[in-house]
């Protein structure tokens, strides 16, 4: 049951829609996801 | 500092030993205090106290040595300078600077398709500007107000997350239980979307739309629930609202499915929920029975034999200690019912020794009782 949004863009989404160093991607996701992870965890604390 | 780090692993291990089944050395004290509660216990003037982040760990430390609980029993989930920097509805400072949660409701009833489309999206769109009003602004201001919150709510998480850990090996306590939160579909709804009295017509009005509802934020709040450190000992806390005010043929029809789904895709996932029971709860039992073997459950109200007997062998229990005899009840009325509840609840372990309620002014439990009841548990409730 996977989450989904227009709102919302998970790594897979990212990597498509961006052009990524395929032999950096581990520090890349790294430092951009989870800002993604960040700004969900907050927008879910404002509603709880 | 060896001492004490030795004592923390002990400790951790009385809560490691019920998460895996085992009958731990003695019943851990798990005390929930809102941070208001310590703030006033410390003498300190609310209104202040909030705003002052930096302070926050003297609270802990103040807490730490002095309730006997044993983990960290400062509860603060709710952050004034974020809730002004986004001029909050849903969470205000109330005179006496206790943080207030007005009755709210962020959307219109000829709206669950919105909804339903995409949640996420809902929320951003509808939902956040109109409880938070610095969001209901262009997209510049809004942009800004929101980039604001966000940086103070994580500095704040990250200031207390940082200093609880250490706090555990300062005094010798468990690890914080708590990892993360997440609500039932049908609670979440209920709360801040359509606010309590709207969802008891909408179940009514509109109940196809609603069990939809339900269903299109299952996957957020099962993402919400789950994260790296999920596991038996950082739990997913969940508060469960508005199941005791519904019949049992609505509570089957709007609340359970979702809510059975949410717990069991937090289980695959390997995160432990962590429920705090509100109301009372008897009615569903059998129902609570049905989860998957482990789930932590704090009962607010209940015959604490029937619990036992009902849902005691499978999960783990705690709560049901009245909060109200600790603010009235003699030290011995005290002890003396912690006595019982120990005597009902202990045999065969999956119990943790905890209060019915979060306290949160000082007027709800004479500190000296909370001490002299934690303390004797502490012996008693030795296996």
């Amino acid at each position: 049951m996977e989450f989904k949004s227009e709102y919302y863009t998970s790594w897979e989404d990212y990597v498509h829609e961006n052009e990524i160093d395929t032999e950096n991607e581990d520090v890349i996701k790294a430092n951009t996801q989870s800002y993604e992870e960040m700004v969900f965890d907050f927008t879910m604390w404002l509603v709880m | 500092m060896d001492s004490m780090l030795e004592q923390t692993k002990e400790t951790h291990q009385l809560f490691v030993d019920i998460d895996e089944g085992r009958i731990p050395k003695r019943v851990p004290v798990h005390t929930w205090l809102d941070i208001s509660y310590v703030i006033q216990y410390a003498g300190m003037d609310m209104r202040r106290a909030n705003w002052d982040v930096e302070n926050f760990k003297n609270l802990f430390d103040l807490s730490a040595k002095t309730f006997k609980s044993d983990i960290n029993a400062v509860d603060i989930t709710r952050f004034i300078p974020v809730y002004n920097i986004l001029g909050a509805v849903n969470f205000v400072l109330g005179s006496s600077g206790q943080i207030q949660h007005p009755e709210v409701k962020g959307m219109e009833a000829d709206e669950y398709e919105e909804l339903i489309a995409d949640p996420y999206k809902f929320i951003h769109d509808k939902l956040l500007p109109r409880l938070y009003k610095k969001l209901d602004a262009n997209p510049a201001q809004r942009a800004i107000a929101f980039s604001k919150a966000m940086k103070a709510q994580s500095d704040i998480f990250g200031h207390i997350i940082a200093h609880q850990d250490s706090l555990a090996e300062k005094y010798g306590l468990a690890y914080e239980r708590v990892g993360c939160q997440t609500v039932a579909p049908f609670d979440l709804i209920a709360d801040q979307f359509r606010g309590f009295s709207e969802m008891s017509k909408d179940i009514r009005r509109y109940p196809d739309q609603v069990v939809r509802a339900c269903e299109a934020v299952l996957p957020m709040l099962i993402k919400a629930g789950i994260k790296p450190h999920s596991s038996r000992q950082k739990r997913t806390f969940m508060p469960l609202h508005m199941a005791p005010y519904l019949r049992l043929s609505d509570f089957e029809k709007f609340y359970w499915p979702t809510f059975k789904r949410l717990i069991e895709a937090l289980w695959a996932a390997g995160a432990a929920p962590l429920l705090f029971v509100e109301q009372d709860w008897t009615r569903f039992l059998d129902h609570l029975n049905e989860l998957p073997a482990g789930t932590q459950m704090m009962f607010e109200y209940g015959d604490p034999k029937v619990i036992k007997e009902k849902v005691g062998k499978k999960h783990i229990i705690s709560g049901l200690y009245p909060l109200t005899l600790l603010s009235k009840g003699t030290k011995q009325e005290c002890i003396d019912k912690a006595k019982e509840l120990i005597d009902i609840l202990a045999p065969g372990g999956n119990y943790i020794f905890s209060f019915d309620k979060i306290a949160l002014n000082l007027n709800d439990a004479n500190p000296e009782n909370i001490i002299a009841v934690n303390e004797f548990v502490r012996e008693y409730g030795v296996y």
